[in-house]
């Protein structure tokens, strides 16, 4: 018997391979959204129903596709912006009320240059950096070559610094 | 070592050791350290796995080979025909031209079939020369005389009324409560509210407000396009608005009777000429003011 993704085990299998990858994709993509899970769901379930059309190995780039169109529908061109946890740990209480205003200005800024790379430049930093996923692995999952995972990290890098270092 | 070298090599996880040391020498060390740790405060929200796909699963169902048997990707088909099509019709609608002239200005204007047209000062026209070939039919507001190519029928939609020819020369005015029609050569069909007439070459429909009346014209071709005017028991008022439109200026009446009729006309060339033309038949005294653009007419 092939292996196919109608029988449920398999199914759930790809389900838990690729749908924390393919939301946090979406996430750093097109940033803070109430209907990500939304889609995320949507893409598994059109896989579902085209079960006898999809093979296994195709599964990842169809749901990345669907998971895209999908947003291109919904998304109105607004900047896309990341949140960050506005409690910088409260472990260190006895910073100085400067200090505090000094990180929530870092963090600002910071937020805004996320907001000026390109999409393409923000995924691949963050999943770089935040998930921890190799060159290697973020290459696959958006169909392109390592060199130019390399070079859209050095990129975003470069444009975060610059506007943190400017006032 | 070149800075941006080291940074490079850092953001890939490969630098050596000795490379390591210069990195960690370099001025913007510190930043560069917060910049990596700063982004972790950006993480995405945590995603359950586990709880999302019992969410899933219950969206799930086995295909029935059943009644409503579309799958979705027959549905997809649809839908692009559809959105095909509809950006069709968006794209041809797109390219729909309008011409309009400022008051003191004439334009002509050649249509993809050859037929041309001239419009009168402060006049506008619409057309889409895409769907011209299926179907030669244009808006116009404001005054406008054709010289129609043989060939199919040819639509003037006015707010007043649509004439119709068929390889014609006729000229039409549509301003307001003023509509008129004239017929140089062919045949003219003009459909108002009112009433619908064909006109044949040498005849003329005027309507007013609501008065109709036929005529007969002896000229070929309409005054304005030799930058002349002419009226027959027109209301001043219309003559009034046509030397605004023709001059580009704005003439106010004190003591003038606006709807007395007016048989007569003037040039486009001669300000003050014109206004004689107009004034001196009732009696009236006039002023010009042209750096205003404004001219008084009185009655007293």
């Amino acid at each position: 018997m092939l292996k196919n993704l109608c029988v449920e085990k398999i199914f759930a299998a790809v389900y838990e391979k690729y749908a924390k990858d393919l939301h946090d994709f979406l996430y750093y993509k097109y940033g803070n959204r109430d209907d990500l899970n939304d889609i995320v769901q949507e893409s598994f379930i059109k896989l579902w129903n085209l079960c006898d059309k999809v093979l296994p190995e195709k599964a990842r780039a169809f749901l990345f596709k669907i998971a895209k169109n999908n947003m291109l529908n919904r998304f109105k061109h607004e900047k896309v912006v990341l949140n960050y946890q506005k409690n910088i740990p409260n472990q260190i209480n006895h910073e100085t009320p400067e200090y505090l205003m000094e990180e929530e200005e870092f963090y600002k800024k910071y937020q805004r240059a996320l907001s000026k790379l390109t999409d393409e430049q923000r995924v691949a930093f963050m999943l770089n950096k935040v998930e921890g996923k190799k060159h290697k692995e973020i290459a696959e999952m958006l169909n392109i070559t390592q060199k130019v995972v390399e070079y859209r990290i050095y990129s975003a890098f470069k444009i975060i610094k610059e506007e943190i270092k400017n006032l | 070592m070149d800075k941006n070298y080291l940074i490079e090599k850092w953001l890939k996880s490969e630098l050596t050791e000795a490379e390591q040391k210069a990195f960690e020498k370099l001025p913007d060390y510190e930043l560069n350290q917060k910049i990596i740790e700063g982004a972790k405060q950006f993480k995405a929200p945590p995603f359950s796995t586990a709880e999302e796909y019992k969410h899933l699963k219950k969206h799930l169902t086995h295909k029935k080979k059943g009644f409503f048997n579309l799958s979705p990707y027959k549905i997809y088909r649809i839908a692009a025909i559809l959105i095909i099509a509809l950006s069709g019709y968006f794209f041809i609608q797109s390219k729909t031209i309008e011409i309009a002239t400022p008051p003191g200005q004439k334009l002509s204007i050649s249509l993809p079939d050859g037929s041309l047209v001239v419009l009168n000062s402060a006049s506008s026209l619409k057309y889409n020369p895409i769907l011209w070939r299926l179907k030669r039919s244009l808006e116009m507001e404001g005054e406008a005389f054709f010289k129609v190519q043989k060939g199919s029928r040819f639509d003037v939609h006015t707010q007043n009324g649509i004439v119709s020819v068929v390889g014609t020369q006729f000229d039409v005015k549509s301003r307001n409560q003023y509509f008129e029609v004239s017929c140089f050569e062919g045949v003219v069909k003009v459909v108002t509210k009112r009433k619908t007439e064909i006109l044949t070459k040498g005849k003329s429909i005027q309507v007013i407000k609501d008065k109709v009346i036929v005529r007969h014209i002896e000229k070929t071709k309409p005054e304005w396009l030799e930058d002349q005017s002419s009226f027959k028991s027109v209301p001043l008022e219309e003559v009034i608005k046509e030397l605004e439109r023709q001059y580009d200026v704005k003439v106010t009446t004190e003591q003038v009777n606006t709807a007395q009729l007016y048989t007569g006309g003037f040039e486009h060339h001669n300000l003050e000429q014109a206004i004689k033309a107009i004034a001196d038949p009732f009696g009236l005294k006039y002023t010009i003011k042209l750096s205003q653009k404004r001219v008084i007419l009185s009655g007293r």
